[in-house]
């Protein structure tokens, strides 16, 4: 139905200020049938126009349902069953002590809320990615960007980083505790070495595929080195760096967790072992919960953030959404 | 002057693209090369403009010789090639970098204008249609007033209807400052209809293989038994020189002589 609707307020995608004859079809020389074509675009341009006449009375309903339909629809699994396993746990069916309803999850929440607890969890959680993600962001920036940009140095480099990279990260772990202690340090540095890796793949593959065909305009202008990577190399490679800035934050998130698991006296993946350890699932689901809503917020920000320098990007996604 | 002395290249591997192609263009001259595929008249305009280098024989301009991309030089690809980041006022501006704001906003403004793109200044590269696109990097290129403005097969991928548009629409914006234009194509009809001289090359290894004035007052009428009879000219002598058989005028001449014109 929707499907309908769309068709009946956008039938022809008709850009606007569209040079006539730009639209035409290819042709043999023949000014007649030029002629002729002209007279059919022109037609064709007219169609919509009364399409549109005809379906304007339906297009605020129509955009306004889409506009909330669309997201509220994401919401209907995981609410239908939060609040189904909600009324199997208030009708009696189950206790809810492994599988805790939503309200006792709530709260646990506003319980520790009210304690102080949560927002020390919070803070000690938030500055360990803030800081390895800082620190994995910064190497990988660094280290892409030469790999990429000076084939010399990523045939040096990039065997070791690619090995290096086999490793799974949590495999550092022990490594780590013995050089760097069982506090913070060790914590931040297996984020860091988290976030590195896809944060340098990401820079380095797109330093790599900048199109050569862009590059040569820059050098029929004569752009020197420095001009060369400010003006043609930074803003190519922009996307697929924030799209490795996102991946990379995903991954800090998990290691954070990891991190916490050896050995913490504080932070969110404290709250999922002493959960474990004194049988509170109600405190892990919290935890999660907690998770979940920081995870997506930060991502959130880099997405805020990135926003205004990738307009210029005609994205597929973003096409549908506007329809 | 743009001199063109026994250009050669010999690809790395060993592929024999050009050989001895030697030409004088006089500035404000407009020239058209044409030939069949692989005749080496894109590696000739890539040599020109300096991006690639010839491995043997000279390109010089105003008796310089060019090795690099030169300032006085300027080309437009068969790709608009916008820089998809930059509004189209600032690709157009793209290479006014050094100038003051005022001078260079003043620039690209008359020269949105004078492409008929006014109304396009803040629209993004990818709003525009080929015909628009193709139509800004023109102007990208003549906006910092090269001496020698390039043009590899700049209308190919375009509709019939468009290309035409756009090669009266080339002469127009030529006829401000007269630069000198190497045009590269392989449609017989915009070469007659632009050019003062068409070269038509010949393919493995690519050479000159014979040079044709192009003696019509501009405007041109296309439908004129004139220019078709030019055009069948041009016609014939693509035909003869994918023939084996027939020697290289170029060659009766001698490597590196005047041609007969």
């Amino acid at each position: 139905m929707t499907e309908g609707l769309r068709h009946a307020v956008n039938p022809v995608p008709y850009k606007g200020g569209e040079d006539i004859r730009d639209r035409g079809r290819p042709s043999d020389h023949d000014l007649a049938i030029a002629r002729e074509k002209r007279l059919a675009t022109t037609m064709t341009i007219e169609l919509p126009a009364i399409e549109q006449t005809g379906a304007t009375p339906q297009r605020p309903p129509a955009a306004r349902f889409a506009r909330y339909a669309r997201p509220a629809l994401g919401l209907v699994l995981p609410l239908g069953l939060a609040l189904g396993w909600e009324l199997v746990v208030w009708l009696g069916f189950s206790s809810g002590r492994l599988v805790p309803p939503p309200s006792r999850v709530m709260s646990t929440i506003t319980d520790l809320a009210r304690s102080g607890e949560l927002s020390r969890h919070i803070i000690a959680t938030l500055m360990r990615v803030v800081l390895g993600f800082s620190l994995g962001v910064l190497a990988g920036t660094l280290l892409g960007a030469i790999s990429g940009y000076w084939t010399l140095a990523r045939r040096l480099l990039d065997p070791t980083v690619q090995a290096l990279r086999a490793i799974p990260s949590i495999a550092w772990v022990p490594l780590f505790i013995l050089w760097l202690g069982i506090f913070e340090t060790s914590k931040v540095a297996l984020i860091a070495a988290g976030v590195f890796f896809p944060v340098y793949l990401g820079v380095m593959g797109a330093t790599l595929s900048v199109d050569r065909k862009i590059v040569e305009v820059g050098r029929v202008f004569r752009l020197s080195g420095p001009a060369m990577i400010r003006r043609i190399l930074l803003p190519a490679v922009l996307p697929a760096y924030i799209v490795a800035l996102r991946i990379g934050l995903g991954l800090g998130w998990m290691f954070v967790v990891a991190a916490e698991f050896m050995g913490a006296s504080e932070g969110l993946g404290y709250l999922l072992i002493d959960g474990q350890q004194l049988g509170k699932p109600a405190q892990i689901v919290a935890a999660i919960v907690i998770f979940a809503i920081l995870g997506k917020s930060t991502d959130w920000l880099i997405e805020i953030a990135a926003a205004p320098l990738l307009r210029w990007q005609d994205a597929f996604g973003r096409e549908r959404g506007r329809a | 002057m743009l001199e063109l002395d026994r250009v050669g290249k010999v690809y790395p591997n060993g592929v024999n693209a050009l050989e001895r192609f030697s030409a004088d263009i006089a500035l404000g001259e407009i020239v058209a090369i044409i030939g069949g595929s692989g005749c080496g008249k894109s590696t000739l305009l890539r040599a020109i403009a300096g991006l690639d280098q010839a491995t043997s024989g000279t390109v010089s301009l105003d008796n310089a010789i060019v090795r690099a991309p030169h300032a006085k030089i300027g080309i437009v690809f068969q790709e608009p090639r916008l820089l998809p980041w930059l509004s189209v006022a600032d690709n157009i501006g793209f290479g006014l970098s050094e100038l003051a704001r005022e001078v260079r906003s003043d620039k690209i403004a008359r020269a949105l204008a004078r492409v008929g793109l006014a109304d396009k200044a803040d629209a993004w590269p990818r709003e525009l249609s080929g015909g628009q696109a193709q139509r800004v990097a023109i102007a990208r290129a003549l906006v910092p007033q090269p001496e020698v403005l390039l043009l590899d097969e700049p209308f190919s991928a375009l509709d019939a209807f468009t290309r035409r548009d756009l090669q009266d629409h080339l002469l127009d914006l030529w006829a401000d400052s007269r630069p000198t234009l190497v045009l590269v194509t392989h449609d017989v009809e915009e070469a007659v209809a632009l050019a003062d001289r068409v070269l038509v090359m010949r393919p493995r290894p690519g050479r000159l293989f014979e040079g044709i004035k192009i003696n019509l007052t501009r405007p041109r009428d296309r439908n004129s038994p004139l220019f078709d009879n030019f055009k069948r000219h041009v016609l014939t002598s693509l035909d003869r020189s994918l023939d084996r058989n027939v020697p290289d005028r170029e060659s009766e001449a001698g490597p590196g002589q005047a041609m007969w014109w």
